[in-house]
């Protein structure tokens, strides 16, 4: 299982919706096993602590981080109309946003395939929300916050990411912004330490991230920006990256001069992206 | 500051070669060579420490540059050393071996162990390039040593003098050598320039040695002599390559 983080499960349920997936989706909330059966993208059992199906809905829906495993299976379609029960949901026990998951503020959203359900209750707000994303390219939630300023406007977002109308999307922001913390790096490992070293510190960097985050098999339409990672796992590969671009500079020169490096590369950070970093590297309970 | 102290180094060093030319007294050159001799490895011991100091204090850099302080401490107590011999036998010439030699042989292995901490903290493998010259320049100094060192060979009647000559020779290429192994790591890196100024400071360390050896040998060898410029120099380019690593690491 590998980790999940500051994605929710209802999110994790709509990018399993847009890439049609069909099998099992196990998933690990405090300790919690969830067992969830995907028929070509629709939801069609949630199995977790003896609940109703709707209940264990609930329950899950609101989990924002955890482990997750992916088996593929052939299951058939069942009669299930889950999203009017996510939407219900959204209504009941959609958590304060962005207060419970901050780093949800960094995501990109992307439109799908998919055609907007005029018979959502959150039609009003998703359509307007829909058309603020622009075709083919991703948006800031910040850019959407400020054009739909509206009482619901998290609602709908969940209605639209949990239907995989909308898909979310950490990569197109923060593997950019690893590469180019990892390459200022790199480029003072060279300045300062020279080439062997920070051709050594490149290697051992994507080794160690190969090992903690093998890149499972790309998705289709996914993997546009180099390093970015399969959406379904959050900020976790992400976190793992900004810990290991620090880590491995220990592992490559055990002196203060590779830490010299590290902290030179952060002195040409806007404070804006020191402080993404920080949240980056600040562990969660 | 690093320029400005390399430049006194050099006008201070500059009176070895000068003094004969300008005929000034040989009692004054014989004073002023020892004096320098003391100073010169003691200020770049200094320099070396205060180095070191800037690195955290489990750092394995400042390990580096303390062993490589006291290797130029260790020289400097011996300069001391055989500057005393001739204040004690009235002006006589320091014999060889002494306890100076002591010192200066103690040079060696604090460097050596300076290296081999260099080395291991920094996980990246020498190119092949790196060992091939630096065998190339251990061979030939090594060689060039003995040569030098044969006549002192032969005249070694004790185990005493023998083992003290044999240690000369093969100190210095060992330096050598190993500056060429970190350099060859570092290259290309702004930490990797310092490093080329210790083997300058070594090859000028080493080129003294070597012409001492072979002055000594003709019995034409007396405090004073224009390679003692050798010495001076040599630390005071070690000396040089320390303030360039502080101040690429101080904040």
């Amino acid at each position: 299982m590998s980790k999940f983080e500051d994605l929710f499960i209802i999110q994790i349920i709509g990018l399993l919706r847009n890439r049609k997936f069909s099998g099992d989706c196990d998933i690990r909330i405090e300790s919690m096993p969830a067992h969830l059966q995907f028929a070509e993208g629709t939801l069609i059992n949630i199995y977790y602590k003896d609940l109703t199906i709707t209940d264990a809905l609930d329950k899950i829906l609101w989990a924002h981080q955890g482990e997750v495993n992916l088996i593929p299976k052939t299951y058939t379609v069942s009669d299930w109309d889950y999203i009017s029960d996510m939407d219900q949901s959204i209504i009941k026990y959609s958590p304060p946003m962005p207060d419970r998951c901050p780093f949800m503020e960094n995501i990109s959203l992307e439109k799908s395939k998919f055609i907007l359900q005029e018979k959502s209750i959150f039609m009003e707000i998703g359509q307007l929300i829909y058309n603020n994303v622009r075709s083919g390219v991703s948006s800031d939630i910040t850019q959407i916050k400020k054009a739909v300023s509206h009482p619901e406007l998290w609602n709908g977002l969940f209605h639209l990411m949990g239907s995989g109308e909308i898909m979310g999307d950490y990569g197109q922001n923060l593997s950019v912004f690893l590469l180019k913390i990892q390459s200022l790096i790199i480029s003072n490992l060279q300045k300062i330490l020279g080439k062997r070293v920070a051709e050594l510190y490149q290697e051992r960097l994507s080794q160690e991230m190969d090992e903690q985050w093998p890149n499972f098999p790309k998705h289709k339409n996914y993997d546009r920006v180099y390093g970015a990672y399969d959406r379904i796992y959050g900020t976790a590969p992400y976190r793992a990256w900004a810990m290991l671009l620090n880590q491995t500079i220990t592992k490559t020169v055990s002196t203060a001069m590779g830490h010299s490096c590290y902290k030179k590369a952060l002195a040409l950070l806007k404070p804006e992206e020191v402080n993404l970093l920080q949240q980056l590297l600040d562990q969660k309970e | 500051m690093t320029i400005a102290i390399a430049i006194i180094w050099i006008i201070l060093s500059a009176p070895i070669v000068l003094f004969p030319l300008l005929g000034v007294d040989q009692k004054i050159l014989f004073d002023y060579s020892l004096l320098m001799q003391i100073i010169t490895p003691t200020a770049a011991a200094v320099f070396c420490c205060i180095t070191g100091l800037v690195f955290p204090k489990d750092d394995a850099m400042r390990k580096v540059w303390m062993l490589l302080g006291i290797g130029m401490l260790c020289w400097g107590i011996g300069a001391i050393l055989f500057a005393a011999y001739p204040l004690i036998y009235e002006g006589q010439e320091t014999p060889y071996p002494w306890y100076s030699d002591i010192g200066y042989l103690f040079l060696v292995p604090f460097v050596l162990a300076a290296f081999f901490v260099f080395k291991k903290s920094l996980h990246v493998e020498v190119p092949v390039w790196g060992w091939v010259t630096a065998a190339a320049f251990f061979l030939a100094a090594l060689a060039l040593s003995i040569i030098f060192n044969l006549s002192k060979f032969a005249d070694s009647n004790t185990v005493l003098p023998y083992t003290i000559t044999l240690l000369y020779t093969i100190g210095d290429p060992l330096l050598l050598g190993g500056t060429i192994i970190i350099g060859s790591i570092l290259a290309g890196g702004a930490v990797g320039r310092p490093w080329w100024f210790v083997l300058i400071g070594l090859i000028l360390y080493y080129t003294a040695d070597l012409i001492y050896t072979y002055l000594v040998v003709k019995g034409q060898y007396a405090t004073g002599n224009f390679i003692d410029i050798g010495w001076l120099l040599g630390f005071g380019c070690i000396a040089v390559a320390a303030l360039m690593t502080r101040s690429l690491f101080k904040e």
